[in-house]
């Protein structure tokens, strides 16, 4: 009885030695790579310095580490420098493509069907989906919708697009598929330089969240004379993404609720830097139906190029088809 | 038999004078719905007072939350007008934005023409020109502006906007 004893103990310290047999609660304390491009100040830094107090109660201590350029973020989380990270759902395809596609362009069009999906996305029946090999989406944040802002507001339909310069996110292929597609001439930028060519004149044009108009100053770019067109190009979020083998069980899906009720509070930042924007209008009434088509073909396409996730792409137009069940492509099955 | 009858009598009475009353009701409703020239021009020299003081607020509750605002824009190089269709907060957005990062705010208003319609609302039209400095540039728009005035809650407001309108 007693040698069994010992036997076990032994067993367990070598357990316990071996690397990498370590559970989550060895060393409960986690990083995290936050993607700010404010640093500490501001959103989204705030909100994970809140979710940092509720991890602490789930038994999860994080250390939050913010990271001005996301190539670095998402690679030092890679390379398991961090325990998760706070990525744009862009970036954070390449860690789980179902949670990646949701940024699909002309995915969805409105605010409430977002809240939609991202309830879809909390529930556990779709737990399955939010893991991805090693990675696993412990939350989704609304940073809203990407826009069409121009220098040139003869710029006024989709042709005229053709040959000016629209600066497309190097690590998106479906932006310069997008680019190609409308004629206009790719110039690859990132998330921290793409602001400041628009505003000196580099690119023509550039889709950018109206988080980004204020702080980066985009209404220089756009100035007296350009536009911004008020039509959803694309839904942007932003996804906390970690290796769950370091979080304990269920952590990542208490996460996932716990964001979800931060949805309105990331929506009352959205309305009030797109009740900002200067020169803010609609597609013309007239164009309105070809621009929502060219939006779904270039989905499409992306999808059928492997950019997107079909399944992500299904629920989306479940969302669309229960919001507005009028909606040509409510009856075909293309997606 | 009859005293079905009275009772009938007796609800009838009560009814028909319940009836009597919603017509004068409704009567007088109409009437205080038409809007004069009068009200018109007070209304009027507010909507100028609002726009000179750049209250964005206050233009917000001169429209109607469903107005009807439809903006046919001017295009270059001789192209036709594009029409626009802005919901009221988009409409007050872009005074509102054009105040906030413009400088010598300059607006004129032409002699306005009212003109009744037999609902009881009323035609304005008018042109209004805003002059500004806007990112260290000259600019600018003229607005030839229709205007639908009826009454809600018993406040004169904007029931349609149509505008024709120029941004330089």
């Amino acid at each position: 009885m007693t040698r069994n004893l010992i036997v076990a103990l032994a067993l367990t310290l070598a357990l316990a030695l071996v690397p990498g047999s370590r559970t989550a609660y060895a060393n409960p304390t986690r990083t995290v790579c936050v993607f700010s491009l404010t640093g500490v100040h501001g959103e989204p830094f705030d909100t994970l310095r809140d979710f940092a107090l509720t991890s602490r109660q789930l038994g999860v201590p994080l250390t939050l580490r913010p990271i001005t350029n996301e190539r670095i973020a998402a690679e030092d989380f890679q390379a398991g420098q961090c325990d998760a990270a706070l990525l744009t759902g862009m970036r954070a395809r390449q860690f789980n493509p179902f949670t990646g596609s949701v940024d699909a362009i002309g995915g969805l069009q409105d605010y409430d069907g977002l809240e939609m999906l991202f309830s879809a996305l909390a529930r556990p029946e779709l737990s399955t989906h939010m893991r991805h090999g090693p990675y696993e989406v412990a939350g989704l944040l609304p940073l809203g919708a990407a826009y069409i802002f121009l220098n040139d507001r003869r710029i006024n339909n989709v042709s005229k697009m053709a040959g000016k310069r629209l600066a497309v996110l190097e690590h998106d292929p479906a932006q310069q598929m997008m680019a190609l597609r409308i004629g206009a001439q790719p110039v690859s930028a990132d998330v921290s330089n793409f602001a400041n060519r628009f505003n000196n004149g580099a690119v023509d044009v550039i889709a950018a969240p109206a988080a980004a108009y204020m702080p980066l100053e985009i209404y220089r770019g756009v100035g007296a004379h350009g536009a911004v067109v008020d039509l959803p190009v694309a839904q942007l979020s932003l996804q906390l993404v970690l290796r769950h083998e370091r979080f304990p069980p269920g952590y990542a899906q208490q996460a996932r609720e716990y964001f979800l009720e931060q949805f309105p509070r990331a929506m009352r930042l959205v309305y009030a830097a797109e009740d900002d924007i200067l020169f803010f209008f609609p597609p013309p009434d007239a164009d309105r139906y070809a621009y929502d088509q060219l939006l779904d073909e270039a989905r499409i396409a992306l999808t059928e190029a492997g950019h997107y996730d079909p399944l992500m792409m299904r629920l989306m137009k479940r969302v669309r088809c229960t919001r507005q069940p009028d909606r040509a492509e409510c009856t075909d099955d293309r997606e | 038999m009859t005293g079905n009858k009275q009772r009938h009598m007796r609800w009838r009475t009560p009814l028909a004078w319940l009836l009597a009353l919603c017509f004068i009701g409704d009567v007088q409703a109409s009437e205080n719905s038409s809007v004069s020239r009068q009200d018109a021009e007070a209304f009027f020299r507010q909507y100028q007072s609002v726009l000179a003081e750049q209250a964005a607020d206050r233009l917000t509750a001169l429209i109607a939350e469903d107005a009807e605002l439809r903006i046919a824009l001017q295009q270059p190089d001789n192209e036709p007008d594009q029409l626009f269709t802005l919901p009221r907060h988009r409409f007050v957005q872009h005074r509102r934005t054009l105040w906030h990062f413009g400088r010598e705010v300059r607006q004129q208003f032409d002699t306005p023409r009212y003109t009744p319609q037999p609902d009881g609302t009323l035609m304005l039209q008018a042109t209004e020109t805003e002059r500004h400095r806007l990112f260290g540039q000259d600019t600018g728009q003229r607005n030839e502006i229709t205007l639908t005035l009826g009454r809600r809650d018993g406040d004169i407001v904007i029931l349609t906007l149509h505008s024709n309108s120029q941004l330089w």
